[in-house]
């Protein structure tokens, strides 16, 4: 008990007095998470946008496979841009494997079944007979895309926060592929494992407490998106 | 189609890092654990403006990541494999410049009645045969390989008994893990230095057998295996280890904080 | 008049089981033409494929006598315009929910707004403007939704049952102010309902759907005298539908003439308008002698038996009062009054059991 009041007390600290090292690994975080939930929004969704308007054969199939199929272990996805990425790899002339960029593949690759799972059911809920009266109207694709993006505006979002959340909470992959290099791709979930095995629970806990406020905040906004369910006039 | 595009334009614009001025060093999680590469890397960098990548993993994995000619430099405290990649080929400039100790824990109870003064392969034999619980790392790191030598000695393959666990993790949580559970483990002295404030269940019991000298060396990576490899930022990387500066830095590190220094230098 | 849609050989299949299957059928500009049919008839799906918005598994669509599968889809696209049952409003404002289509082209924003404008006057919804589609009701929906779909001011305006869900009052102002609009820029409707009123009041043309074929098509005025079969019929049902005119208005109440006859009816038309007397053949009595008695019912016509057909659980009887009265009466009351072809008798209606409609 007393290690922890103890660690709860020096992690406040380098909160309040900016510790550099610490807001380093924290902006490293976000920036990698943040860009990587928003590659996997745009891929995301425009994949659901045609899964959704187009007839194809298994389309049956594969909206079963996505809607169960969404998550993807994330040492998988590690284990498999790794290899991908290792210079004598496929991609190896790339030189990315241990830079945020790897990291940020990896995190998209963890993302986008997520952000596409739940955007496809957003743009199933989307009545057929509203895509049918856009394009009667003279929608073309991408007026249509926008329009229902406009319309499932808030279960888009909440798709991405949610890949956003699954993203920023990951230490698997970002530790396989960015190597957990200090002040390069060390990022908050991997900070804490190297600092909680190095016995410096303090900071290990700072991390920890900083991860929480992160991901309590996205939970909290998602709750508060889904219980505002704006009514759209049919 | 092009918004993705010119996102991913921008993402691999990021990476104009030149690779030739970019060193990979392979090492292990308790070297990266000790805070001793944090303390030269930078000074390295500084000197010569590489960019070091340092990847601690297993042992196991980091011989692995230098077969595959993903490292461009070994840090490894694995004598036999070290020696194994040299013969086969694949290591170059096998440089041994420090060593601290291995360390053999145990609850302050100590069933199996291990004595100060008995031999690493005698107080083995005594967990064995009193079936004491033992934390192994089971990760194919160098303590754990280390661990392994020490049980083949005396015949024994404990693995897969039910005192015998293994944790799969680091030094650092395997250390934890004993200290939680009461029981006994092998560890490197530098991580269990750095723990020892936590770790209050457990007690030092056997390190000055000379079998338990756990050697710290750099190894290079064959540039004529893997044409990717960095072989002129490699051996700066040697010329840095041995120089004055690093070896003053290894005679200190650590005496500050713990009282006694983490390394010792090994005679060039 | 040329003929703007015209259709060859048109069959559509869902999951393997052919739902419409079309021989062929014209359209002429500026028409109204209603489709209508039971709920399952493929209107929906009929007027889908018409509007390019369903690809049909064969058969060809023509506008203006080209193929529309010689044009880019878009291109036909460009010259229609559908509403549907449900209003279907984006989330936001009125103004933006009318120029959408307008924005789908690409139209300069002055242009926008000067056509959105117009056609909130003459809907009577510009104070609507920039209210929220969420908050209003729903006969101002669905005007939102119609001056949508006309603002963009297409060729052929397609309607799938658009004012089932409208009560009468606001549909008749609606279809008003609608019909002003079809009219003064030349548009051609296509509509589907199941409504027997609308189509008789709105369309020049009547095509009878069943079963995803056509059984019927043709003016409207022929549809409803010849009837090709019992389900045209019994669809169109009204059986006595009377052509008159009002010569003279009382409060409340008017009377109509018809050939040399008078029927008294209730409700406020102007004295000139051309109406139709719709009374259902359940509402005409039939009685052997004059009976004075019955002074709520006003209109007692004298004539001669002309049909009496044996529909099973009752009966089919034409009276012929100088025009046709249609009654259908059970088989005890036959009995009763001994009917017989040829014998005269008194047919009679009240006045509140007719459905009065002014036409188009």
């Amino acid at each position: 008990m007393d290690i922890l009041i103890q660690s709860l007390k020096s992690a406040i600290k380098l909160l309040v007095c900016f510790d550099k090292d610490t807001y380093d690994i924290i902006f490293l975080s976000l920036k990698v998470s943040i860009f990587s939930s928003l590659i996997s929004g745009i891929i995301g969704i425009f994949l659901a946008f045609v899964i959704s308007i187009k007839e194809f054969p298994l389309k049956k199939f594969i909206l079963t496979f996505i809607n169960t199929g969404m998550a993807m272990p994330p040492v998988i996805a590690g284990l498999l841009i790794t290899i991908l990425l290792w210079r004598n790899g496929i991609l190896g002339s790339w030189n990315l494997l241990y830079t945020p960029t790897a990291i940020i593949i990896a995190q998209t690759l963890l993302a986008t079944p997520i952000i596409l799972g739940i955007s496809v059911s957003a743009f199933q809920n989307f009545p057929d007979k509203f895509i049918l009266q856009l394009i009667g109207l003279g929608a073309n694709r991408f007026q249509l895309l926008l329009i229902m993006l406009r319309e499932c505006k808030l279960p888009i979002l909440s798709a991405i926060m949610a890949g956003f959340g699954a993203v920023i909470s990951e230490v698997g992959a970002s530790m396989m592929v960015g190597g957990n290099i200090k002040g390069y791709t060390r990022v908050l979930t991997t900070a804490t494992v190297t600092e909680s095995s190095r016995g410096n629970f303090d900071l290990a806990i700072a991390y920890g407490i900083i991860l929480l406020f992160i991901t309590l905040t996205i939970n909290f906004i998602l709750t508060k998106i889904q219980q505002s369910s704006v009514k759209r006039y049919e | 189609m092009s918004l993705i595009f010119l996102f991913l334009t921008f993402l691999f614009s990021k990476i104009s890092y030149s690779s030739n001025k970019t060193l990979i060093l392979g090492t292990t999680t308790s070297v990266q654990d000790t805070g001793f590469l944090d303390k030269i890397i930078p000074v390295f960098e500084k000197k010569t403006g590489y960019f070091v990548k340092t990847i601690a993993v297993g042992t196991g994995q980091a011989i692995a990541l230098g077969k595959k000619g993903e490292v461009d430099i070994l840090l490894i405290h694995a004598p036999e494999e070290e020696l194994k990649l040299v013969k086969e080929g694949y290591g170059l400039n096998r440089k041994t410049f420090m060593y601290n100790t291995f360390i053999l824990l145990g609850p302050k109870s100590n069933p199996a009645k291990i004595k100060k003064d008995m031999d690493i392969v005698e107080a083995f034999k005594k967990i064995a045969k009193n079936r004491s619980l033992f934390i192994s790392r089971g990760d194919n790191s160098g303590t754990h390989l280390k661990e392994l030598s020490i049980w083949n000695k005396i015949g024994i393959n404990p693995s897969g008994e039910k005192w015998y666990q293994e944790t799969g993790t680091g030094m650092g949580q395997t250390l934890l893990i004993a200290n939680e559970k009461d029981g006994y483990t092998l560890s490197d002295k530098s991580t269990y230095i750095a723990l020892k404030k936590t770790l209050i269940n457990l007690n030092p019991l056997i390190e000055h057998d000379p079998f338990l000298k756990n050697y710290y060396s750099i190894v290079e990576i064959n540039p004529e295996k893997f044409l990717k490899v960095n072989n002129r930022g490699a051996k700066l990387f040697i010329d840095f280890i041995n120089s004055i500066e690093v070896r003053e830095i290894i005679k200190y590190y650590g005496k500050k904080e713990y009282g006694e220094p983490l390394f010792y230098l090994v005679d060039k | 008049m040329s003929n703007i849609l015209s259709v060859k050989n048109l069959s559509i299949k869902k999951s393997n089981k052919e739902i419409i299957n079309i021989d062929n059928f014209t359209i002429s500009e500026g028409s109204i033409t209603s489709i209508i049919g039971e709920n399952g008839a493929g209107k929906t799906t009929f007027i889908l494929t018409l509007a390019g918005l369903l690809k049909p598994s064969y058969g060809t669509i023509f506008f203006k006598d080209k193929s529309i599968k010689d044009m880019p889809l878009s291109e036909y696209r460009k010259h229609i315009s559908i509403v549907f049952q449900e209003n279907l409003l984006i989330n936001d404002n009125v103004y933006n929910n009318v120029a959408l289509g307008l924005k789908f082209r690409n139209l300069p924003h002055s242009k926008i707004e000067k056509k959105v404008d117009d056609i909130l006057s003459r809907f009577k919804i510009k104070h609507l403007k920039y209210q929220k589609a969420n908050t209003l009701s729903g006969g101002e929906a669905k005007r939102v939704s119609i001056a949508r779909a006309l603002v963009i001011e297409p060729k052929i305006l397609f309607l799938d049952e658009p004012f089932s869900s409208l009560d009468s009052l606001s549909k008749e102002d609606i279809i008003t102010d609608m019909i002003k609009v079809l009219k003064e820029k030349n548009i051609t409707v296509v509509m589907s309902t199941h409504d027997k009123y609308e189509a008789l009041r709105l369309s020049h043309s009547i095509i009878v759907l069943e079963k995803g074929k056509i059984i019927q098509k043709g003016i409207k005025e022929d549809i409803i005298k010849y009837p090709a079969n019992s389900f045209v019929a019994s669809f169109v049902g009204v059986e006595n539908i009377i052509e008159g005119i009002i010569i003279q208005k009382k409060s409340g109440s008017f009377i109509a003439q018809v050939k040399n006859n008078y029927i008294e009816g209730v409700g406020d038309y102007d004295i000139g308008n051309k109406v139709l007397l719709c009374i259902r053949p359940e509402n005409v009595f039939i009685s052997k002698h004059l009976i004075e008695s019955q002074t709520s019912t006003r209109n007692i016509f004298r004539g001669k038996i002309v049909e009496i057909l044996d529909f099973g659980h009752f009966y089919r009887v034409t009276i012929d009062c100088g025009f046709d009265l249609i009654s259908y009466i059970t088989k005890a009351s036959l009995i009763d009054l001994s009917l017989k072809l040829n014998d005269t008798v008194y047919a009679g209606f009240k006045a509140m059991s007719i459905h009065t409609i002014t036409m188009v």
